[in-house]
């Protein structure tokens, strides 16, 4: 019933125009847009490309830091952190000025066998070996202590 | 045709291939769609174009649940749906609230106005939308009722009510002159 009123009608005779030559010109510019679309992905890659560079540096100077975290130490020692005793003095004084030694050194090998034998370095007095070194060396000369 | 696009489809670096033919095998179809809808060529230009941006930025999503061509006029019908819509203002509105945008002959540059056809264009151009999208897709596109309810997400019983109501008004407008 339905049909057969719609039958007077030609579905293929079509009222409707388009301008001449629009479908090919259509197909052209669709792919044109899809082509279009395409373009900012470069972009993106581009960007996450850097990125990740940047990340890479990052991370190689972290590690870095971590694996090597301290400054080369100080040749100054903190005095607090030094245990100020006898010893430790008397091979501070050794170290840095060794031509003491050496000049008790020399008074030593000046004594005669008799001199030694005569005294007692336990029974020496700090004021007694001085009159022992003014008696005995020229303190105008210069020792050579080599 | 549309098997070779679904194979396409299936390998992600052929999807520029595969729009090409979408659009080759498609595009005049989806055009004359859409043109019985919005009925002037300006606006079936621009709602073909935005449907085919939407086609190529969806093409992944496409998983084939639904067959090509439903899914295709689905986009289409939706976007001239959307078309009508944000047009209505623009549209003279009947008392009942139905669209009566059917003077094509003033309105489109390209409407031939003096072909007994123009009469039916016109009778199908004053159905609501629903209608006439329905009424379309039945008769011009020849499109089986559960291929049109995947296209409008309808039942095929709404359907078949709905081209039923506007077989029986276009008849009532063309009997009307």
């Amino acid at each position: 019933m339905e049909d057969e009123f719609l039958k007077q009608f030609n579905k293929r005779k079509n009222p409707q125009k388009v301008p001449e030559g629009y479908f090919d010109q259509k197909k052209l510019d669709l792919l044109a847009i899809a082509d279009e679309e395409q373009k900012p992905e470069p972009k993106g890659f581009k960007l996450k490309a850097t990125l990740s560079w940047v990340v890479g540096i990052a991370a190689a100077i972290i590690i870095g830091v971590i694996l090597y975290p301290t400054a080369p130490k100080s040749d100054v020692i903190p005095i607090t952190e030094v245990a100020l005793t006898n010893a430790s003095i008397e091979e501070y004084l050794l170290e840095e000025y060794p031509a003491s030694a050496m000049e008790e050194a020399l008074i030593v090998n000046e004594l005669t066998e008799e001199d030694l034998e005569a005294i007692s370095f336990n029974a020496f007095e700090e004021n007694e070996l001085e009159e022992f070194i003014d008696n005995n060396f020229d303190q105008t000369l210069d020792y050579e202590y080599l | 045709m549309e098997e070779r696009i679904l194979e396409l489809l299936n390998q992600k670096d052929k999807s520029k291939v595969a729009f090409e033919l979408i659009v080759s095998t498609f595009s005049e179809r989806l055009y004359w769609h859409i043109r019985r809808m919005v009925n002037h060529h300006e606006d079936a230009d621009d709602v073909l174009q935005n449907t085919f941006i939407k086609i190529w930025r969806n093409m992944d999503s496409f998983r084939g649940d639904s067959k090509l061509y439903t899914w295709l006029y689905r986009i289409a019908t939706n976007e001239a749906l959307d078309h009508i819509r944000k047009n209505k203002k623009s549209q003279l509105v009947g008392a009942d609230g139905e669209s009566v945008e059917y003077d094509n002959a003033s309105g489109d540059l390209y409407f031939d106005g003096e072909m007994a056809e123009a009469k039916l264009h016109s009778a199908i151009a004053s159905l609501p939308e629903k209608q006439r999208l329905v009424f379309n897709l039945k008769y011009f596109e020849e499109m089986k009722y559960e291929d049109m309810a995947e296209v409008t997400g309808t039942s095929v019983g709404a359907l078949k009510a709905s081209y039923s109501l506007a077989v029986g008004k276009i008849k009532e407008f063309v009997s009307k002159d």
